[in-house]
């Protein structure tokens, strides 16, 4: 059996996996987690590893899944900078467990990896070099979703090169272009403000106005806060809004706005990359809810008709992989459902058969 | 008629002076240029003067744009009439959306407009302060780098903060260069023989200051690079353009950057002198050959391409195709290692550069760098900002009906 570990900033969430079987809880980080976690376990009977998400690796964590042991665990530990609120809990879960559970294999899962081999020019940001010897760069998020998604659909793609779009339909929608398995761009930067909007963050702004903000008594924090806890299409629609209400909700002229914005913000980005990757093969679109974006998909895909992209009318949605497009559209969409402990845990499972397979 | 333009540079003022009889027929009599306006240095300022073949140079201590405005206008007192006096203004605002002829309202609307570009603005009317003065009965109008882009829609315009903050900011993308853009629109429909409004078009106006690309769509801008601020966007000479906006949070709260200093390094010492860390021309990051600066340059160039080339792609996808691709100003018209660079695997979107066109182009006119049969047409269209504020003031005096014409 698998024990997942992530978290957010207020609770400690993980999953048992057995096989198709997925036991999901949760608890407060201020809580006494080891103990509740211990007790849902039954004293991690059956527990043969155990795998800690990482939201953010920086440039120390360089593979997005590698073996954990009291050896390494300092790297793990430098890290907890870079996102304070969620690695300090990945780095406090995984150094204790380690200590008391050392026979067991620990695993660490890192979000930010796959997004390592992204070229310099995509990466970098244009600031004087010194800061991006600091580490300023465009970290992207979702790594191992993305890295997952595009590995799902090449075998439906008779191509030796290829040219893949992925696209997580998520509350904070993030879009990644990859070339055979490597990232050649992605929507989220340095932080996931960049890109996207979603229900409560900005997307793509001037920053100037981040001075003038300042300037008219702001402080960072408030300002951090406003950008990515009132923006968004809350802002738009003057109302508590998620991504969910904006695309299937009940409609009136602000959610219809919002809508507008964001499939206009999807399609001019999924146009950036293509042209990153000179020339598009296939679209995968990805989700926990993929029945839900349906109309937006469609939507999505009609913007590149111009590119020869054909939708097909029905959807045999009984299949794992969707299909959306049509057998003489020259470029294939396909829509992925997805279960984020599934896809951590199918991470874990590779990573111990090549280690098994070289003997380790 | 006899329309004189200003166009004020950060540290110059240029000005030509157009025999005008129609929107065809506009001919530069008298041009040049005040050079290093308010700069302090170990050269001194000077203004040219070009009559036809003839260049003459004056020596003269030039403090304000204001100043080197007066003394443009006394020494073409005696050289010819101006019937009519034009000027571009960078920020328009919300306040203007075209050209406009001067009076005490635009005035007034002007000096409401000072705070959105506040080196630029404050400048330009100087000098229209100074014509006044100098010729208080001749007619003045004044142009807009933005207002070209008033066309924007909604969903290319607004950004997602909350109302509170973007009302009373009037915080919007406003965008750029909507002069050259005018320029690029009027010529594209003119070198094909057509009306613009039905061409799809992607513009790249490549300066060697500021950059910035428009799509264009019925004869009106769709969307542009540009923000509210001319930071955002393409990598520029000293701009960082597109940035992840929490990062100049982090910058501030972690790093511990001052306000102050941190928009001066965003503006003034980012983009492609950031990156390369020894100059902000791309002709110097092309041409380098020093062995410890080629990582730096390589990433500077490619990093100048690769926003370039994102872009395209994005305003292809919301226009649905493209029909044609222009480059224009300096680094548009005379870089032919950025075109190539730029249209390299662009076939996608029916792009396809005539390399030997590409390289063998002069600069001089309009032309077709495109293969013969790809179906986006390439075109390189130099930029002349001063003409198109000549043709908007032809075009005001035509509506107004004008008696002088």
């Amino acid at each position: 059996m698998i024990l997942l570990f992530d978290s957010d900033t207020v609770n400690l969430h993980w999953c048992k996996v057995q096989g198709e079987i997925l036991t999901e809880e949760k608890c407060s980080l201020r809580s006494d987690w080891s103990q509740t976690v211990a007790k849902s376990t039954n004293n991690f009977e059956k527990i043969e590893s155990i795998g800690y998400f990482l939201h953010h690796g920086g440039e120390i964590i360089k593979k997005p899944a590698s073996f954990l042991s009291a050896q390494n665990i300092k790297e793990l530990e430098k890290c907890v900078g870079f996102l304070p609120e969620y690695n300090d809990i990945t780095a406090k879960t995984a150094g204790y467990y380690i200590d008391i559970l050392p026979n067991l294999s620990h695993i660490l899962l890192c979000d930010t990896a796959f997004f390592l081999d992204l070229p310099a020019e995509v990466s970098s940001y244009a600031v004087p070099y010194q800061l991006s010897d600091k580490g300023i760069r465009r970290t992207g998020r979702f790594g191992l979703f993305h890295s997952w998604a595009s590995k799902q659909i090449k075998p439906l793609i008779k191509k030796s090169s290829q040219r893949i779009i992925c696209v997580h339909l998520d509350e904070h929608t993030n879009i990644t272009a990859v070339k055979d398995g490597l990232p050649v761009d992605s929507s989220m930067g340095f932080t996931p403000t960049e890109g996207i909007l979603s229900g409560t963050s900005c997307g793509d702004i001037d920053p100037t106005i981040i001075f003038y903000l300042h300037s008219m008594g702001m402080r960072f924090e408030q300002i951090n806060q406003l950008l990515s806890s009132q923006s968004g299409f809350t802002a738009l629609t003057g109302e508590k809004t998620d991504l969910f209400e904006v695309i299937s909700g009940k409609r009136n002229v602000k959610k219809d706005f919002a809508r507008e914005i964001y499939l206009y913000n999807v399609v001019k980005y999924i146009g950036s990359f293509i042209s990153m990757l000179g020339g598009l093969d296939a679209i995968v679109f990805f989700s926990e809810n993929l029945e839900q974006f349906q109309p937006i998909i469609g939507d999505v895909c009609k913007k590149f008709e111009f590119l020869g992209l054909k939708l097909q009318g029905q959807i045999d949605k009984k299949q794992q992989i969707w299909n959306f497009a049509d057998k003489t559209s020259d470029i294939k969409v396909f829509g992925l459902k997805i279960n984020k402990w599934r896809i951590l845990a199918s991470q874990i499972e590779v990573l111990r058969r090549k280690a098994s397979q070289s003997g380790k | 008629m006899n329309i004189l333009v200003f166009n004020c540079g950060s540290s110059s003022l240029t000005y030509k002076v157009f025999k005008a009889a129609d929107v065809r027929t506009v001919e530069a009599a008298v041009s040049g240029k005040a050079h290093r306006v308010g700069v302090t240095g170990t050269e001194p300022s000077f203004i040219e003067y070009k009559i036809g073949e003839s260049t003459q140079k004056d020596i003269i201590p030039l403090k304000t744009h204001k100043d080197a405005a007066a003394f443009i206008l006394k020494s073409l007192k005696d050289r010819i009439d101006i019937d009519l006096i034009g000027h571009r203004f960078v920020h328009g605002g919300n306040y203007f959306v075209s050209s406009e002829f001067i009076n005490d309202e635009t005035l007034r609307k002007l000096q409401l407009c000072l705070p959105l570009a506040p080196i630029h603005n404050p400048v330009s009317l100087s000098v229209i302060n100074e014509c006044r003065q100098t010729l208080p009965d001749v007619k003045q109008y004044v142009t807009f780098d933005s207002a070209f882009h008033s066309s924007l829609p909604a969903v290319a315009y607004t950004y997602a903060l909350p109302a509170s903050v973007t009302e009373k900011l009037n915080y919007r993308k406003y965008g750029f260069h909507g002069l050259s853009y005018l320029n690029v629109l009027l010529e594209t429909g003119h070198f094909f023989k057509t009306s613009p409004e039905k061409l799809k078009i992607i513009a790249c106006h490549l300066g060697t200051g500021g950059s910035s690309i428009a799509a264009i769509k019925d004869g009106h801008s769709i969307d542009t690079s540009m923000g509210y601020s001319p930071l955002t966007g393409l990598v520029m000479s000293t701009r960082c353009g597109d940035i992840d906006p929490m990062l100049t949070v982090y910058l501030m709260s972690v790093f511990g950057y001052r306000p102050d200093d941190l928009l001066d390094l965003l503006t003034k010492k980012s983009g492609l002198l950031g990156i390369s860390g020894f100059s902000s021309d791309i002709r110097d990051i092309i041409k380098n050959t020093s062995p410890e600066d080629k990582d730096q340059a390589d990433l500077a160039f490619d990093m100048y391409v690769y926003r370039i080339r994102k872009y395209i792609g994005g305003y292809a996808a919301i226009l649905g195709g493209a029909d044609v691709l222009v480059f224009t100003d300096d680094i548009g018209v005379y870089n032919w290692q950025v075109r190539e660079k730029v249209c390299e695997n662009m076939d996608w979107c029916g792009i396809a550069l005539d390399s030997v066109a590409n390289r063998d182009y002069n600069g001089k006119q309009i032309a077709m760098l495109s293969k013969e049969n790809s179906p986006a047409s390439v075109l390189c269209i130099p930029a002349d900002e001063e003409r198109v504020i000549c043709l908007e003031g032809l075009n005001l005096s035509a509506k107004a009906g004008d008696k002088t014409r």
